[in-house]
């Protein structure tokens, strides 16, 4: 069984400061100083396909983002933690994708289609930058594959079936399925914690290759969706009063709080 | 122009997500509108339905047979599409009508956005706008189609006021889709667990708590005033919580009358899951913290004493009004 893990690596927006939250006039951010990470989402979609991997012997786990290069160094990462290889695709020169999912997703299914099958595809719910929450069901409809989402564990059970356990509001249920599928992570309560490598795994992955694809060798411009039609992109105004309660010391300062504000609020 | 409002009458959060899209109803600007409401059921109808922020024409019942999976969800929307032709096709804001907005527009070849607070313009000229950015950002975007798949922003989990639908009620079912690539499915039913959404009072905390120690020592404290404890996303990953307690863009969103945040530093990520608060409180030591732009009022000091003390405020004031604590 291959496994290909489709992830989005991205700016720490929380190293972002307030006065960086202005659009320029192309409605981009200026995020170029923030580290990259491998998004939040993500990373449960890593730790389950690696879970998988070690608990079959099955290794033939690809990694897969669309991004430029400075998301090379997490993607070596990805391969001291036992991904067996790592690939990024270099979009369009000038190409916005950030609220594309339509254009990200047709690069992923090029890259698959041009590689021996991948038979399951695991991805995170949604980038923290476009939010959009729709690669894993694009990519499922432009396979033509059933689409499994809010996952929170994958086994594999006898030759060739999964059993997969989705954790909803109401239910947890369980698909034995044959693939091939695409998988998509639960977020919440469902979300895990990617694992650390280990420095000798760092140094093992410093000598692996990564692999570059452009996305011109995998579909003609004319195939591919590349612009979004930004209106506008402004901050989200969340201000409220912001009265600062003042006191001699936090007992004080608690029981003003309580006895102005809360005493009443409070009241069943 | 025709609406359909899509909603899955299963769910427990039925009213909830009703509310949610009333919010986006309220938030747009659509006028001259028929809009259905089409409703997936399972073994039975429920009595009451929620009170739309708009006339419903009709209300289409959709039978989903188990597994109840979005493959089916998919194939009978198309069939129900086929014959009535909305402009817009609008779902719930969780991951399934996220999915089913996404796969139908694909499928129909329109457009899709996910996600949306609101709706502007009008057929084929649609304009959409939806947080983006950990939620930093509002992003504004042309969708150029005849025809649109939306699913609604999150709300702060309110339920829509219901009651008994008047007008005309339609059974529209048909047959449901064999999946051959499913070999078993089992189910088992969750305990209703929103003691958190359902809370009053929610005290929110973030990495400024310091350890678990401290939010154990919290937990036992508020469990027994009756306040909920949530949590910002690096102390569920530091293992100092549940996960299930976890707020914000990868948790819950809440809407008590009072949200104390204490030792958050206002990181839009988790704040979006506490703006729908009637009420909110900020507590951390840095008083250039963002929280305290974001709260209603708010303390610079050492978290643990003002809890203790407020804590101590609450126990105090209910013993003197007589009430269990």
């Amino acid at each position: 069984m291959k496994i290909m893990v489709c992830v989005k690596i991205e700016p720490d927006l929380s190293m972002l400061a307030d006065s960086d939250w202005q659009a320029d006039d192309l409605g981009k951010i200026d995020c170029r100083y923030a580290r990259r990470q491998l998004n939040v989402f993500d990373q449960s979609a890593a730790e389950l396909a690696l879970t998988l991997v070690e608990s079959t012997g099955v290794h033939a786990l690809t990694a897969v983002t669309v991004g430029d290069d400075d998301v090379e160094p997490v993607l070596k990462t990805l391969l001291a933690l036992n991904f067996s290889r790592a690939v990024r695709i270099a979009p369009p020169i000038q190409a916005d994708l950030r609220f594309n999912a339509q254009c990200v997703a047709q690069l992923l299914a090029a890259f698959h289609q041009s590689q021996p099958i991948q038979t399951v595809v695991i991805l995170g719910s949604q980038s923290g930058e476009g939010q959009n929450r729709q690669t894993g069901p694009l990519l499922a409809e432009m396979f033509g594959w059933p689409c499994v989402t809010q996952v929170t564990e994958i086994r594999l059970m006898g030759e060739n079936l999964l059993q997969v356990t989705r954790q909803m509001a109401d239910d947890i249920q369980y698909l034995t399925l044959r693939p091939p599928v695409v998988l998509v992570t639960g977020q919440g309560e469902q979300a895990r914690l990617l694992r650390i490598p280990t420095l000798k795994q760092k140094l093992a992955a410093a000598r692996k290759p990564l692999d570059v694809l452009m996305a011109n060798t995998l579909l003609s411009a004319t195939e591919l969706p590349v612009s979004t039609s930004i209106l506008h992109l402004h901050r989200t105004s969340v201000h409220r009063e912001g009265r600062i309660i003042t006191g001699q010391n936090p007992q004080e300062k608690a029981r003003i709080l309580y006895e102005q504000f809360l005493r009443q609020r409070l009241q069943p | 122009m025709k609406i359909a409002l899509i909603l899955d009458a299963r769910h427990t959060a039925f009213l909830s997500e009703a509310q949610e899209m009333n919010q986006f109803l309220q938030a747009s600007t659509l006028t001259d509108n028929e809009t259905e409401m089409w409703l997936f059921y399972g073994d039975t109808k429920p009595l009451l339905l929620p009170h739309m922020a708009c006339p419903i024409s009709v209300v289409r019942w959709i039978h989903l047979p188990p597994p109840a999976l979005a493959e089916q969800q998919l194939a009978l929307l198309i069939s129900v599409q086929q014959r009535f032709l909305a402009d817009t096709l609008v779902f719930s804001s969780d991951a399934g009508g996220a999915e089913l907005a996404t796969r139908l527009a694909y499928r129909l070849r329109s457009e899709s956005c996910v996600g949306v607070t609101a709706l502007l313009g009008s057929s084929g000229r649609w304009q959409v706008s939806k947080a983006v950015y950990g939620q930093q950002m509002r992003l504004t975007l042309a969708l150029n189609a005849a025809s649109c798949c939306l699913s609604v922003a999150a709300g702060g989990g309110q339920a829509a006021s219901s009651g008994e639908f008047e007008g005309v009620e339609i059974d529209e079912n048909r047959p449901a889709l064999t999946l051959p690539w499913l070999v078993d499915f089992e189910q088992q039913t969750l305990a209703a667990d929103n003691h958190l959404q359902r809370a009053a009072c929610v005290l929110a905390l973030g990495q400024g708590i310091g350890s678990a120690a401290h939010v154990h020592e919290l937990q036992t404290l508020a469990g027994q005033l009756g306040v909920e404890i949530g949590v910002s996303r690096p102390v569920a990953m530091n293992g100092w919580s549940e996960m299930s307690q976890m707020l914000g863009i990868s948790g819950l969103n809440i809407a008590p009358q009072v949200c104390i945040a204490a030792g958050i530093s206002g990181a839009a990520a988790l704040m979006s899951g506490i703006q729908h608060s009637q009420f909110i409180v900020a507590i951390n030591r840095d008083p250039q913290a963002a929280v305290f732009a974001q709260a209603d009022v708010g303390i610079v000091d050492d978290l643990h004493a003002v809890l203790a003390e407020l804590l101590d405020c609450v126990r105090a004031s209910r013993i003197r009004e007589g009430r269990s604590v």
